[in-house]
């Protein structure tokens, strides 16, 4: 079952304001049973929800927009059963919640004025559904894991620790394959998914899907790319293209190297990384834009058939020249020309140095901080208007997106792995970056991470906001100027008003281990050396 | 001394110094942990004269009994000073310049959401790592209500108690290291009846020491050699002679300990701007103006008692259910559960599968080591042992890829740690002798929240500290589970607590200019 | 083979008639994920079929525009009085059921079900291994055991059973002329002979809060207001008609599906013998999912109204109009009913319909939930429990109800 992961947002009423917030504060005061103050405690919620991993409620408030009430859901399966399973908890405080907020201006207003009449009794669930947004980018640090399948393999886990400590120094001499076999019949009778084949995490489908859609964005973007430099060759003949190019070419890179190190003293120890990226990964490029070539052949060939009236030889071959010149044109010309102008843009941005965090709403956030080893943020963030960034944002998101999703398998960002389910969405019709995640331990050791291991990406992502940090190309710098970035994040913030987490003790590294534990004892027989890996983990 | 204490390379940081020009502006605490003056004496400080004005004049005081001493070469004594958020508050620094010092600072150790975090206090009850009672000293920062207008925050359903009060404040620290005791008690009366006639009183006093063993070690109360391991902070122009790279294992950058440096995460931090002859913000352009912070750092000190014959009795418990050694086929002894407890043999080596670590040099622990390559699954050093929690190294990567950015990441949460004892050995570690004694653990560092804060709560104490579930740091938590690599499966023992907080605060140390403009308010 | 030896389903459907029936039957999952595709309110004459899990609850919760259309056969049965079965949300209404639900307590659950696993314990146990389940376990059980609880005993004269469900039957479902010639004899016969008991019980002085009788009568002793003699005989008639004759149609319905699913069975043998009663009420509840009681509920427009207004199927409904609320539909909607295709005991409360929702739900839910479980658990802990050759291994109907099923088992 995939894990969805779904967010609404709708603007709420700025006289119902201070309703909203006491509505989520006595949904979470009312329910909580945990450890003191522990936010993530909510049997009645949880065992209503069974496909729930993460669900959240808060308020997003900013000066220069109404607030927004943002309800965040990642669960396992398909999305109709999941917010009729949420009306059912919620459905009166749901209502009442949307009655805080605007009538919509689209077609969905007579369905709004329907649910929030006095005394309605119509479902707010279809309502909610018409609002529900598909994340432009989303990141689940265990893919693959359903929620039924963390909490049985907890479950396991739990008990091998149990046999473990009830065995005392019954293991000594033994192997770690002996000790296996020994858990593996102990646990058998009450675990009987032991007994079979492990499901596994990423079917082979969806690995391949991903792989697909990442290149076919790939290839269309590419492929547009080509056009430029493809339509000159058409035009002109090899000596005139050659000396265009080297007109063009050679200011365009004396420019860009002047223009590509950070200025002022923005810099920090990461300079250049997009281009040493480049260099390490040239191989890969060379192989991507061959196959990029082979590709395209066969399009530009059929255009120059049907356009040119070619015949088939003549058309492969006035393609392939073509195309040719599309590469070095886009390697040449474009690609430093578009980072120039992104260069351009981002000496010219303002970064707020000194943003502001609302006193208030940094108690609040605080205070719901650090009671169990998750926690929850959610961040808006207004997006440039340049239309070469809005464009970056658009597309790029979506893009860093597929590539991680069909790269990343292990649940490793960078080298950190803190994250169980993120995700990034548009709101305010596109001007405003929504952020949402479920993240391990404090939010400062979180920052710690994205700036100290991640903050490239991060720096991607973000680059495009209003008051980020000064960036270099796109990747470099920004998030790695720690303090400006933790303060700027903050300062987007709003308190976390409800938050459920299925399983709130449990780190991402731990649902790991807990992973690797249950595998390994499906397994009817282990390798020794497989099997004292194995044991590492107990 | 002909055979100078070995360990003093590291506890005197000679293996770092400052450029000559900061230097004599930086506090000599900073820089070196006086291994040659072994004998201190810890003095808490409260203001006691009325209102918040002209709380200078103690320091003008102070100056002509125990000078702050600087970090421009070694003497014969030395002063450090730390002055708490409501010690400045107190002495008439504004609310304006208070606001450019950190949060955690200015917020104090025992704000309600720090103490959940440091896991001093969860809701209502002080944990069980605070003696009981609570705490005896804090600097008694008041709550901030944030101004709060709105009753947003009174609304919300409180699971705490949000006004924590200590018996005794603490406005300043006060340390003076010498060579000999009697030296160091005359000089702490002579300076508390000086400042007794300012209205500030010494609200409690510590003789603390260093105390060396026979071979130059030093040794903490459980007997462990303490003080090994410290970072090596590194500026390109701020450090004297400084190599062209910061050591590879132990090196950070100099902004990580001091202010006004460039730190670990590519930033200067840059405190308010005061009239160097006023008492309020100077202009911003004002080249006369003195930067507060600059060449300061903040002192995170925790007051830790330490129940010796607990600890040991226990290890010896634990020791006892675990059997035989299985491959010597004696049973194992305290000592191995309690180097297992620190990550290092009693020599000080760190432990390694089957032993410990190979000295480089035969007269010191080696202390440039990793944990990936070596020791990857903790089957030496315990993964969840005090100095793999402390100080991670290379050990939380999973994959070889990860070690390089995963060291360079756990050094930006690096410590400077200037420990010393108080209260006397004890006789027999097995008995209880009745006698207070512990650790008064002072942590230099220049970002609270990125360093002390971060080692304590994310590492020290947090549960899940790597797939390590339900157990703490063996050394400093609650009761809790402690797993020890062993093949074929670790052994999990429960510990208890034996280390306990007594007081503590974060003090702000200022550089000597910065007290020099204090003592003029 | 009844006690009395009179049938007690009337055998009146011709065997094609009955094969149609059944065959229609078996092909609504089928057709209803159609309409839910393509037709999803269906207007077929002045008849509204709707089918989608939104529209359903949307019907059913909106009872001022979609009233039941129970109110004037009902009117026949009570001999001109209201019952709240049939009735609109009105302050009469709530006053009927509020008095009703007064008398019935929640601690009466734990003795109901222990009194009814013992009853079909025993009917198990005396049956030798093959046992005629429809009359012989569901249908005798529940009348003995309810008929102690309301406290309204068998009559010396006729049968209860037979009484009670012919009136159902005409009431929900058929009325064709030699139903109502029954029907004209024996509403007015249970109603005498409530009467009777009613009087037998004050007179005797017995008030004992065992039954439901009895804790009206005290109540009416005590001066409450509203605990006429009027009042408790059309509750107790209603209750009779309304009630037991549904456990002996829904629960051989449940065992046929069990039947036909062999995990299912044994997962639900292993809660019966667990026993987790919770799990094996969750096995019944998800076999009726596949064959509930009733496909539709029906419901009669009060105006002119809009189904699903605010979305692309907005429907008009005029005033008079059936609408029929495909409550077996409702609860095979993929869109809101996870994997509705499974089998699955542990499924959310909200996913089910079988009691209907809002105004009208089922009175006798908590009943129910009590003895469902407690009925099947005896006769599911059988080892080997499997149908009995065919045909009497099969259910049969008698036109809408089951009229026989035959298990075989081993002997311990
Ligand atoms: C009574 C309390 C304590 C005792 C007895 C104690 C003892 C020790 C010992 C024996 C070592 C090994 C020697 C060395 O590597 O230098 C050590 C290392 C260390 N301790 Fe503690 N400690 C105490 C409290 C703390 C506290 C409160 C913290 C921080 C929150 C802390 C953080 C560290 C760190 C960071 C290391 C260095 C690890 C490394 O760099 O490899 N210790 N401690």
């Amino acid at each position: 079952m995939r894990l969805n992961t779904r967010s609404i947002s709708l603007e709420v009423k700025p006289s119902h304001e201070d309703k909203l917030v006491r509505l989520l504060v006595d949904l979470r005061g009312g329910r909580s049973v945990g450890r003191e103050g522990e936010p993530g405690h909510y049997p009645d919620i949880l065992a209503r929800l069974p496909t729930c991993h993460f669900l959240s409620i808060c308020m997003v408030e900013s000066s220069d927009y109404d607030p927004l009430l943002v309800i965040e859901a990642n669960f396992d399966g398909p999305e109709g059963p999941f917010w009729a399973q949420l009306q059912a908890v919620l459905g009166e405080a749901l209502r009442e919640a949307l009655r805080c907020c605007k009538r919509p201006l689209d077609d969905t207003a007579e369905l709004y004025d329907l649910v929030t009449a006095h005394r309605s009794r119509r479902d707010p669930a279809p309502f909610l559904e018409r609002h529900v947004m598909r994340p432009k980018a989303f990141f689940h640090g265990n893919r693959g894991l359903p929620r039924e399948r963390i909490l049985a393999e907890k479950a396991l886990a739990e008990a091998v620790e149990q046999r473990l400590h009830d065995g005392g120094g019954a293991w000594n001499g033994k192997s770690s394959e002996d000790v296996r076999l020994a858990l593996r019949s102990q646990l058998m009778p009450r675990f009987e998914w032991l007994g079979q084949k492990p499901a596994a995490r990423i079917p082979l489908g969806e690995s391949l899907l991903d792989w697909a859609k990442l290149a076919a964005v790939l290839f269309l973007v590419l492929h547009l790319a080509l056009v430029p430099g493809a339509i000159l060759a058409a035009l002109l003949g090899n000596t005139a293209l050659g000396v265009l190019l080297a007109l063009v070419a050679v200011p365009v890179w004396l420019f860009f190297t002047r223009y590509r190190r950070p200025a002022g003293d923005v810099g920090t120890s990461s300079s250049n990384t997009l281009l040493s990226l480049a260099r390490t990964n040239a191989f890969k490029i060379i192989g991507a834009l061959a196959v990029l070539f082979l590709l395209s052949w066969p399009v530009s060939a059929s255009v120059n058939l049907v356009a040119k009236d070619m015949a088939w030889p003549e058309a492969w071959q006035a393609s392939a020249r073509q195309l040719a010149w599309g590469i070095v044109w886009l390697v040449a010309v474009l690609v430093p020309a578009a980072l120039i102008w992104m260069r351009y843009l981002e000496r010219h941005d303002s970064s707020q140095d000194g943003p502001v965090t609302d006193p208030v709403a940094l108690r609040q956030m605080r205070e719901m901080e650090d009671w169990i080893p998750q926690n929850h943020m959610v961040s808006v963030v207004s997006l440039r208007p340049q239309i070469p960034r809005r464009a970056m944002s658009y597309i790029g998101t979506p893009l860093i997106h597929l590539a991680l999703r069909a790269a990343v398998r292990d649940g490793y960002l960078g080298s950190m792995r803190t994250i169980h389910c993120a995700q990034w969405a548009f709101v305010n019709n596109g001007s405003r970056l929504l952020f949402l995640s479920n993240y391990d331990l404090s939010w400062e050791s979180y920052f710690d991470d994205f700036i100290e291991k991640a903050h490239e990406g991060v720096t991607a992502v973000w680059c495009g906001s209003v008051g980020f940090p000064p960036v270099t190309m796109i990747i470099e710098d920004g998030a790695a100027h720690g303090r400006a970035f933790k303060n700027w994040a903050r300062h987007s913030m709003s308190p976390t008003r409800f938050w459920v987490s299925a399983y709130p003790t449990l780190t991402v590294d731990q649902i790991e281990r807990n992973n690797r534990i249950a595998n390994g004892l499906c397994a009817a027989s282990l390798p020794p050396a497989a099997a004292r890996q194995w044991a590492d983990d107990l | 001394m002909g055979g100078r204490p070995v360990s003093d390379k590291n506890l005197d940081g000679s293996s770092w110094k400052l450029a000559k020009s900061h230097a004599h502006e930086v506090q000599g605490m900073v820089v070196s942990g006086f291994s040659h003056l072994p004998i201190s004496q810890t003095l808490l400080l409260q203001f006691k004269w009325p209102g918040t004005a002209h709380g200078g004049k103690w320091l003008q005081k102070l100056e002509k009994v125990a000078p702050v001493t600087p970090a421009d070469g070694k003497q014969d004594s030395s002063v450090s000073l730390g002055i708490t958020a409501t010690g400045l508050r107190k002495m008439g620094v504004g609310e304006e310049i208070l606001a450019g010092f950190s949060q955690p600072f200015r917020e104090g150790m025992f704000q309600t959401d720090r103490m959940r975090r440091l896991n001093d206090r969860v809701g209502k009850d002080w944990s069980e790592c605070v003696i009981k009672g609570g705490p005896l000293w804090s600097a008694n920062t008041p709550f901030d209500h944030a101004g709060d207008g709105s009753g947003q925050l009174a609304n919300l359903p409180r699971r705490d108690s949000i006004e924590v009060e200590t018996e005794l404040t603490v406005h300043a620290i006060l340390i003076i290291h010498c060579k000999e005791a009697p030296e160091a008690a005359a000089w702490a009366q002579r300076t508390a009846d000086v400042l007794k006639q300012c209205d500030v009183d010494v609200v409690r006093a510590k003789e603390t020491t260093l105390g060396f063993d026979g071979e130059g070690m030093v040794r903490e109360h459980y007997g462990f050699v303490d003080g090994l391991s410290q970072p090596i902070p590194w500026d390109e122009k701020a450090v004297h002679d400084a190599p062209p790279e910061p050591d590879p294992v132990n090196g950070i950058a100099l902004g990580d300990v001091l202010l006004g440096h460039v730190d670990g995460h590519h930033e200067v931090t840059k405190g308010p701007l005061v009239e160097r002859q006023g008492k309020g913000l100077a202009d911003p352009d004002d080249k006369e103006g003195l930067d507060l912070l600059f060449n300061g750092t903040y002192l995170v000190v925790r007051e830790l008692r330490q129940d010796v014959a607990g600890f040991w009795k226990s290890a010896k418990r634990i020791a006892r259910s675990m059997g035989p050694d299985p491959k010597t086929g004696r049973p194992f002894g305290e000592d191995w559960v309690g180097e297992r407890v620190i990550g290092r043999s009693m020599a000080g080596d760190v432990l390694r599968p089957g032993g410990v670590l190979k000295r480089k040099d035969p007269a010191v622990p080696d202390n440039d080591f990793l944990y990936f390559d070596d020791d990857r699954a903790g089957l030496g050093c315990p993964l969840g042992s005090h100095i793999r929690r402390g100080n991670p190294r290379d050990g939380l990567a999973t994959k070889p890829s990860q070690t390089k950015s995963l060291l360079a990441s756990s050094n930006r949460h690096r410590i400077i740690r200037r420990a010393r004892k108080f209260g006397p050995y004890i006789e027999d570690r097995m008995v209880d002798d009745g006698v207070e004694r512990g650790l008064m653990f002072g942590v230099i560092n220049a970002d609270i929240e990125r360093q002390f804060e971060f080692v304590q709560q994310t590492w020290m104490m947090s549960p899940s500290f790597r797939t390590l579930f339900d157990e703490t740091d063996p050394l400093l938590g609650p009761k809790s589970h402690f797993s020890m690599g062993a093949e074929p499966v670790r052994r999990r023992v429960t510990v208890h607590n034996h280390t306990r907080l007594a007081g503590g605060d974060y003090f702000f140390m200022p550089s000597l200019p910065a007290i020099e403009w204090l003592s003029r308010l | 083979m009844t006690r009395t030896g009179a049938p007690i389903l009337r055998n009146r459907t011709g065997k094609l008639k009955q094969w149609v029936m059944n065959r229609v039957r078996a092909a609504l999952p089928g057709l209803f994920a159609a309409f839910r595709r393509l037709w999803p309110i269906a207007k077929i004459g002045s008849v509204h079929v709707v089918t989608l899990h939104d529209d359903v609850r949307e019907v059913l919760l909106t009872d001022k525009a979609f009233k039941v259309p129970y109110a004037k056969k009902l009117v026949v049965l009570m001999e001109g009085h209201e019952a709240f079965i049939g009735m609109q949300d009105t302050d009469a209404y709530r006053s009927q059921l509020g008095r009703l639900e007064s008398l019935a307590r929640p601690e009466d659950m734990d003795w109901l079900a222990d009194a009814t696993e013992q009853r079909a314990e025993a009917i198990v146990a005396a049956s030798g291994g093959r046992l005629e389940v429809v009359d012989t376990l569901f249908r005798t059980v529940t009348f003995d055991i309810l008929e102690d609880y309301f406290g309204v005993t068998k009559p010396e004269i006729g049968d209860m059973r037979i009484w009670s469900t012919r009136m159902f039957e005409y009431q929900f479902l058929g009325s064709d002329e030699s139903l109502y010639e029954e029907i004209e004899w024996m509403a007015p016969a249970l109603l005498r002979h409530i009467e009777d008991i009613i009087e037998k019980r004050r007179a005797s002085g017995d008030f004992s809060q065992k039954d439901l009788l009895g804790r009206a009568l005290a109540l009416q002793q005590q001066g409450e207001k509203g605990w006429d003699d009027l009042f408790i005989r059309t509750m107790l008639s209603a209750l009779v008609i309304g009630g037991p004759p549904q456990p002996p149609m829904v629960l051989p319905q449940a065992l046929e599906q069990l039947l036909r699913r062999p995990d299912a069975l044994a997962s639900a043998q292993k809660a019966a013998r667990e026993p987790d009663e919770a799990l094996t009420f969750g096995h019944i509840f998800e076999a009726l999912r596949f064959d509930p009681i009733s496909p539709i509920l029906p419901r009669e427009a009060t105006c002119d109204c809009v189904i699903a207004q605010g979305t692309k199927r907005s429907h008009k409904v005029a005033k008079g109009d059936k609408v029929l609320a495909a409550i077996q539909s409702a609860m095979s909607d993929p869109r809101r009913i996870p994997s509705p295709g499974s089998f699955i005991p542990t499924r959310q409360p909200h996913e089910y319909l079988h009691f209907g929702l809002g105004l009208h739900e089922c009175f006798g839910r908590h009943i129910n939930r009590a003895m469902f479980p407690a009925i099947c658990a005896p006769l599911l802990r059988r080892k080997n429990l499997r149908r009995a050759k065919r045909p009497a291994g099969k259910l049969a109907y008698e036109g809408f109800f089951p009229a026989s099923l035959t298990v075989v088992f081993d002997k311990d």
